[in-house]
């Protein structure tokens, strides 16, 4: 059965000590916590089941002017959905790697089932695809690929809701740079990291 | 919308107490506690109709003794309950309102009122949603701006349900509700904001919060600003109402026996006797004894009794003692000792009674209580920095801080055999989704039904059903063969989702979760939302009669002694007279018609008596001047009317 490489989620060594562990887990929540990002997708679907248009004015204000944003704005609602994933799949690597006992069963798994799920593997042997492995990586990617506005979730959240009527294409350039730039690394670490791990043996379900 | 008022605007905590809230504002870097229209911090969870208009906060509790079966109150305690819900039967008995069941399956308690004749239903929603507003215009009238965004708090051991309603009542009253915050946590940045703690060392605290209608206990860590909640435990109906009860209860019997009357069937004398309790309980905390006094009570009988301290203590023991197991369950859960607590926060008004302090002072083997922040406003304050954080407005020590709260539930669904099986543990950190796969128990088994459940017993029987929902059309196959994935998805507001998908032909069917039980839909919001519109536009009209009315009476004085300074030489005695039946008359109209009359109506009269008098004028012109007119530009015009005449 293929383990979920906890350790490159939190971005430390497999030998890190728990104040380490418990550092990068804070610095990589104070950046996924929903908190930072104004909202989940389950208040995202509560709009939807509302019947109201998602209240964000500025993905109205891009789909006037092109209608080709409409894709985009799904991409970002499954970016946003994606780091919420990627935050849930950080609690879950914390919980097993703060406790020492789940820690200690971790690591024999680990051992027994010889190292890493093979898709983990695979990437790990290619260059390219490296910082899709690490959430703290691929961060520090989509800081370095925008240098001038130093996008993070809100920021470009609240630079284009509030300039959108002031600044009609300012918001819609970071918007595309930024999801093109961040939907490339944040899902697939969380897709990657999700897809096969979660599923447990099934218990059967009561039926009538 | 305009993109500058948008940037104005700001985003407030607002605690929604049992008894009392109260809002805050995280602004120019620190955070306000505002005070209301009658310059309190905190505003009593009132609301009453009376004759003529509708009442919130300190009105209406200040007429709550001459008007109690149309005040309404305790709001909290019924939200997101059903009607059949123990507690709320329990509560219904002690409540002078009247509540009814909606007589639908969901069996929704509705809050009866009358109101100008007419017997009006309200959700225990709406009547939050009142509250809300009222707070919400509280901070308009601070700000000078338009606020649309709150940070809302429940006590931490509120369920799915509750916390649905609460959002819903945020809805309602026109607010965008960016998170519901548990108030122990917010307590806890409270307390927080007050000492570093950017520091590298971990500390634990104990929130401990006691309020006027429920009780919750948690046990956070603080590292690097980052307040991570440990466990929680509580009791959602546990509070100052229930020591008020109990002292109530004390004076009734004690009335009974003197006079051999009940006094219980009389609301009027039950609500001042209510009063004076729980100022007794109040003035317990500072005082040994207090004396209740109420004058003709019942039946022309005087009403006083002393209550010691210790009276007092022996009748509310049992809560006290009470109070104390889930002290002891969350340290349990947190795996922590209790040397490891570093600091004892006390929240909430009736964590002033000295024996609540003492039983927890004896627990924790003599440890000195943290009073530094302020019981009473602390979660208002938490949840304003909580509102700045979410918002993006806080400073950079605000915008490093981070919250990481728990779910106080296990939460599961219904396997085999009627047991639970739990996906999402209890004191688990929020958001976090859970996935498990399940498969069918039949062949050719074309649907599953789901049903979901939250508590901690091994039966779901004994546990708090949540929902149910059906997952339709599964590819037919022998059993055990498909595949179908459960996942429970649970927000940061403490708010559940549950998805269940076939893997095979990738159907997928989801709830949120309390749309199921007793949620209100989408169409009772707007209804509501129009309701509160149209009382919103009551409250303004009645407003704007008043003024007019005043003002006419006003305008008759004047009248009145215009005439009366003229001699004879200047009014002749005819018009005297006819300007004089002119002014009973509408005296007279304004004592009778003039009661239900509006503004138009007033304003109607006044410009008549206007008229009468301009058409007198032009005989006793420069006299009448100064007395009728307040400025001479008035006066001007009026003399040009009366020439066109």
């Amino acid at each position: 059965m293929a383990l979920p490489d906890y350790y490159s989620v939190l971005g430390v060594e497999r030998d890190a000590r728990p104040a380490q562990i418990k550092k990068a887990y804070f610095q990589l929540a104070k950046k996924m916590h929903p908190d930072r990002h104004h909202g989940t997708d389950i208040e995202w679907g509560n709009s939807d089941r509302r019947g109201e248009e998602p209240s964000v004015p500025w993905l109205a204000r891009l789909q006037e002017i092109s209608p080709a944003f409409g894709t985009h704005g799904r991409q970002l609602k499954a970016l946003r959905k994606g780091a919420n994933h990627a935050f849930e799949h950080l609690q879950k690597a914390y919980s097993v790697l703060s406790s020492p006992e789940k820690r200690r069963n971790y690591d024999a798994s680990l051992g027994k089932a010889g190292g890493f799920s093979s898709a983990a593997q695979a990437l790990r042997g290619q260059g390219s695809m490296k910082e899709g492995l690490s959430w703290l990586h691929s961060q520090e990617n989509v800081k370095g690929s925008i240098p001038s506005s130093r996008v993070s979730f809100r920021r470009m959240w609240r630079g284009t809701w509030n300039g959108s009527r002031a600044r009609p294409l300012f918001g819609p350039l970071i918007f595309v740079t930024g999801i093109f730039a961040m939907f490339r690394g944040i899902p697939m670490a969380a897709m990657y990291l999700l897809e096969d791990s979660e599923r447990l043996h099934p218990p059967p379900v009561k039926s009538n | 919308m305009q993109p500058a008022s948008e940037e104005k605007s700001y985003a407030v905590g607002i605690d929604l107490g049992t008894t009392y809230s109260c809002v805050g504002v995280y602004k120019d870097g620190e955070v306000q506690i505002i005070a209301n229209d009658q310059g309190n911090r905190t505003t009593p969870s009132y609301v009453a109709w009376t004759e003529q208009e509708r009442l919130l906060g300190d009105a209406a509790k200040n007429q709550v003794a001459s008007n109690p079966t149309n005040t309404v109150f305790d709001a909290k305690r019924l939200i997101g309950r059903r009607f059949d819900d123990p507690i709320v039967q329990a509560d219904l008995k002690l409540w002078p309102f009247k509540v009814v069941s909606d007589g639908t399956k969901d069996d929704k308690p509705l809050i009866e009122i009358f109101y100008q004749g007419v017997a009006k239903k309200f959700h225990p929603e709406e009547i939050s949603s009142m509250i809300l507003t009222k707070m919400k215009q509280t901070a308009e009238a601070y700000l000078g701006h338009r606020v649309r965004e709150a940070v809302i708090t429940v006590p931490a051991y509120f369920n799915d349900a509750q916390r649905q309603a609460t959002k819903d009542a945020g809805e309602i009253a026109g607010l965008r509700v960016l998170r519901i915050v548990n108030e122990p946590t917010a307590a806890a940045i409270a307390y927080g904001l007050d000492k570093s703690t950017s520091a590298q060392k971990e500390t634990h605290i104990l929130v401990f919060d006691m309020g006027g209608g429920t009780f919750d206990v948690s046990v956070l860590a603080i590292q690097e600003s980052v307040f991570e909640v440990k466990a929680t435990a509580g009791d959602p109906h546990l509070g100052g109402e229930d020591f008020d009860n109990r002292i109530l209860s004390h004076c009734i019997a004690d009335f009974r026996r003197k006079y051999q009357s009940d006094p219980t069937r009389n609301q009027r004398a039950v609500r001042r006797l209510r009063t004076q309790c729980e100022r007794a309980k109040r003035l317990l905390s500072t005082q040994t004894s207090v004396t209740i006094e109420v004058d003709s009570l019942h039946e022309g009988n005087d009403f006083s009794i002393r209550l010691s301290r210790a009276k007092f203590e022996e009748l509310c023991l049992d809560y006290f003692k009470k109070a104390m197991e889930p002290v002891e369950q969350c340290l349990k859960d947190s795996n922590l000792p209790q040397k490891a607590i570093s600091d004892i926060v006390m929240v909430g008004g009736s964590t002033r009674i000295p024996k609540v302090q003492e039983l927890i002072k004896a627990f924790f083997h003599g440890k000195e209580l943290c009073k530094s922040i302020n019981p009473d406003e602390a979660v208002a304050y938490g949840a304003a920095v909580q509102a700045a954080i979410v918002s993006g407005h806080g400073s950079e020590e605000v915008q490093n801080m981070l919250l990481l709260d728990v779910a106080p539930l296990s939460l599961g669904i219904e396997t085999a055999g009627g047991m639970m099986q739990v996906l999402i543990e209890r004191n688990s950190t929020v958001s976090t989704s859970k996935s498990q796969d399940f498969t069918t128990f039949e062949d050719y088994q074309d649907h599953v039904d789901i049903s979901v459940y939250e508590g901690e017993r091994a039966m779901v029987k004994d546990n708090n059903f949540l929902g149910k929902f059906t997952l339709k059309d599964i590819p037919k196959s022998l059993r055990g063969v498909p595949k179908i994935q459960v996942t429970f998805t649970i927000d940061t507001n403490g708010i559940l989702q549950v998805s269940a998908e076939d893997a095979k032909s990738n159907k997928k069917s989801e709830i949120q979760i309390a749309n199921e039980k007793g949620r209100l839909t989408q169409n009772d919001i707007q209804k509501m939302l129009q309701e509160a519109e149209k009382y919103k536009g009551e409250d303004e009209i009645s407003k704007g009669d008043m003024l007019a009315k005043e003002e006419l009476k006003v305008y008759f004085q004047r009248f009145d002694k215009g005439i009366q300074d003229l001699d004879a030489s200047k009014l002749q005695e005819q018009d005297r007279e006819r300007l004089e039946k002119k002014l009973a008359d509408a005296y007279h109209w304004l004592e009778h018609d003039g009661l239900k009359a509006g503004k138009p109506e007033f304003e109607a009269k006044q410009k008549e008596l206007q008229a009468v008098m301009n058409t007198e004028t032009w005989t006793f012109a420069g006299h009448l001047h100064s007395a009728l007119y307040r400025n001479d530009w008035e006066w001007r015009a009026a003399l040009l009317v009366c020439r066109e005449f």
